[in-house]
């Protein structure tokens, strides 16, 4: 039994991806057969913590002749989609050397045996096939104990969008064996930070969740903090002093990835900060600080209507959406210390949901809806936490001297934040990093500078 | 630069004071471009006293009116600190920004902006807004003694400008400002 889904890309949202190329996709899964067995499928649980990592085989791919191929497509698609899902902590890879066969014979289904002598319990084939002026990349996924196939994927692509076709397979490979969402095919956009601490650079960057693709979005003539993208990704909302000797107060700005464009958000009386699209994207969310009072605000995009949600002299900032966008959850002092508040997404029936000890902020709701991120100060240490939305089950994930502005990834299993972290000389060293949910699998982003505010993008495709 | 320059003639100073010193109150002269010119007994002679030293400072020092202004500020104190996660004016701000007041009562052609500052301690956006609360709390008091408020403009800098660097006790109370600055 085979199932056919055909899934093609609309114009826009092909036209805002990574600047330089243009992508058409043909874009064809299917689903295997394993369905009709009893058996229990192959399914890793990352749920789970210290889940031991699966072996997994990744044969090169077999490919056209006739196909120009100056930059060995059939080791570095594979390649790539290995980093992939190495880098989530959940697979690892086995030694090519030992595999017994070669890809070429891996157009037919592989000698299970032969695998199995290695311990492999996935193997991952391909090939990459001549058509016209694009490649058209196969890929299927095998259960090596089940001796079953769990996934074939067709995509047709230029040759140089070879590492998108990459993470959209990574995608699928890892949502067939982990159930859960990938989050390979998207984009981190971040402060770029370097010079001393009194007179510090801050730009924006954005790259791949991979490192690749990394470019620049501001001179850095502005100090920018804390980039946000739109549900749609084609916009990034940030923070920046532009302008601030000319008379501009610091302000809200966006950002449109297609055209370059940067807008202030509007003239307001105080400083506009702390701002977020809403799951829409429709809406902003945001603080407005003046007179020594900050409160939440929510602006329609559309008609530029600003609406106050929060009243008082406290300090209420750092607002983020539930997913279905009903609720806004904040962070705030007016019982005295700072504490996570949840209120309806018109300003009425507002609930505190932190009671431990520290300061909470930067609250941020999974895509999923079930946990909220946030940064926490206690003991003179900073934290990445979790909760339940109702404040329950909170626990920490990560720690440093400075730990701040969780993020998610699509899925709502993976986080990226940034750490500071004191060097022998005094300095600071200041990266992204990226950790799940467990708080297990945490590791370092590669970034050219000094990383901090990441913000990571929906997925490409929905 | 010009600060520069005063710093500089200043140390010259001092140094020659030391010479004289260590040349058992010795005269020393110098020629017409100023050098030392003991081996030069051709030159023009001077003799240096206190009192030549201040002259010659006093002399060379051209400040623009905006940088005497500059200075008076910070004779007056340019800036208050605040504890932790607090924005309150204690006794020894309010001394420095009466101070502040009478600099602007004296000066009505002048504004002023407020930068507030915070220490690394907090989260960006959190930092951004207590820096605000900071600089109003200042701009508040100076308001309330009677000026315009017109003339002072609020910018909140959270922890993103730390007027030293270090990561201990002493440069976090640095950090914990508000700054006023004249608006050009």
């Amino acid at each position: 039994m085979i199932y056919f889904t055909r899934l093609k890309l609309n114009k826009n949202t092909i036209k805002y991806f990574i600047f330089n190329f243009i992508i058409v996709f043909l874009f064809t899964i299917f689903s295997s057969n394993y369905s009709h067995s009893n058996e229990a499928p192959l399914q890793i649980d990352i749920m789970g913590g210290r889940v031991q990592a699966m072996p997994i085989a990744i044969s090169y791919f077999s490919i056209d002749k006739e196909i120009n191929n100056n930059s060995n497509l059939e080791k570095e698609i594979p390649d790539l989609i290995a980093k992939n899902l190495i880098n989530s902590g959940l697979f690892k890879l086995l030694d090519r050397n030992a595999y017994m066969q070669k890809p070429a014979q891996l157009i037919n289904p592989p000698k299970f045996r032969d695998w199995r002598i290695i311990d492999a319990q996935i193997l991952i084939s391909g090939s990459i096939k001549n058509e016209e002026n694009k490649i058209k990349v196969s890929v299927q996924l095998w259960d090596i104990y089940g001796e079953k196939r769990m996934l074939g994927i067709s995509l047709s692509s230029k040759i140089k969008s070879w590492r998108r076709v990459s993470h959209i397979i990574s995608d699928k490979i890892y949502e067939r064996l982990t159930g859960e969402e990938g989050y390979f095919d998207t984009r981190i956009v971040y402060v770029s930070e370097s010079g001393n601490q009194k007179n510090r650079i801050k730009r924006l960057a954005i790259m791949d969740q991979d490192g690749d693709n990394h470019k620049y979005l501001t001179n850095g003539k502005s100090l920018v903090l804390t980039p946000r993208f739109s549900p749609n990704q084609q916009k990034i909302t940030f923070f920046s002093y532009n302008g601030v000797n000319s008379g501009l107060k610091p302000s809200v700005y966006i950002y449109d990835l297609n055209t370059g464009n940067i807008e202030i958000l509007g003239e307001f009386e105080g400083m506009s900060f702390a701002p977020r699209f809403s799951p829409n994207g429709n809406n902003l969310i945001m603080s407005l600080a003046k007179n020594g009072a900050t409160n939440i605000y929510i602006m329609n995009l559309i008609n530029k209507n600003l609406i106050q949600l929060t009243k008082g002299r406290s300090i209420d900032t750092s607002p983020s959406f539930s997913p279905d966008g009903k609720y806004i959850v904040f962070n705030s002092d007016r019982s005295g210390g700072q504490h996570l508040y949840i209120m309806n997404r018109d300003g009425k029936n507002v609930k505190r949901i932190s009671f431990g000890r520290g300061s909470y902020a930067t609250p941020v709701w999974s895509p999923r809806g079930d946990y909220i991120a946030f940064t926490k100060f206690t003991r003179g240490r900073f934290f990445i936490g979790l909760m339940h939305p109702n404040g329950d089950s909170e626990r920490l994930i990560a720690e440093g001297y400075l730990t701040e502005g969780p993020t998610w990834a699509p899925g709502g299993r993976v986080l990226s934040f940034f750490r500071q972290t004191p060097l022998e000389d005094g300095n600071m060293k200041t990266k992204l990093y990226v950790i799940d949910i467990t708080g297990n699998r945490e590791r370092e982003l590669n970034t050219p500078e000094d990383g901090s505010d990441p913000a990571w993008s929906p997925k490409n495709i929905k | 630069m010009v600060r520069l320059i005063k710093y500089f003639l200043i140390f010259m100073g001092f140094s020659i004071l030391i010479s004289c010193a260590e040349k058992n109150k010795d005269n020393l002269l110098l020629d017409a471009e100023g050098g030392n010119s003991e081996n030069n007994e051709q030159s023009a002679e001077i003799e240096v006293t206190d009192n030549e030293v201040q002259a010659i400072e006093m002399e060379e020092i051209e400040l623009t009116i905006e940088e005497k202004l500059a200075s008076e500020l910070i004779d007056v104190g340019d800036r208050v600190f605040f504890e932790y996660d607090e924005s309150t004016i204690s006794a020894e701000n309010s001394e420095t920004l009466n101070k502040q007041y009478q600099f602007l009562l004296k000066n009505p052609n002048i504004s002023i902006t407020i930068t507030g500052h915070c220490d690394e301690r907090g989260t960006r956006e959190y930092n951004l807004a207590l820096g605000e609360r900071r600089a109003s709390a200042v701009k508040n008091y100076i308001v309330s003694l009677g000026i315009e408020p017109s003339r002072i403009t609020v910018i909140s800098y959270g922890k993103e400008k730390p007027t030293v660097e270090g990561h201990n006790d002493w440069a976090w109370a640095q950090n914990r400002a508000a700054i006023t600055y004249i608006n050009n």
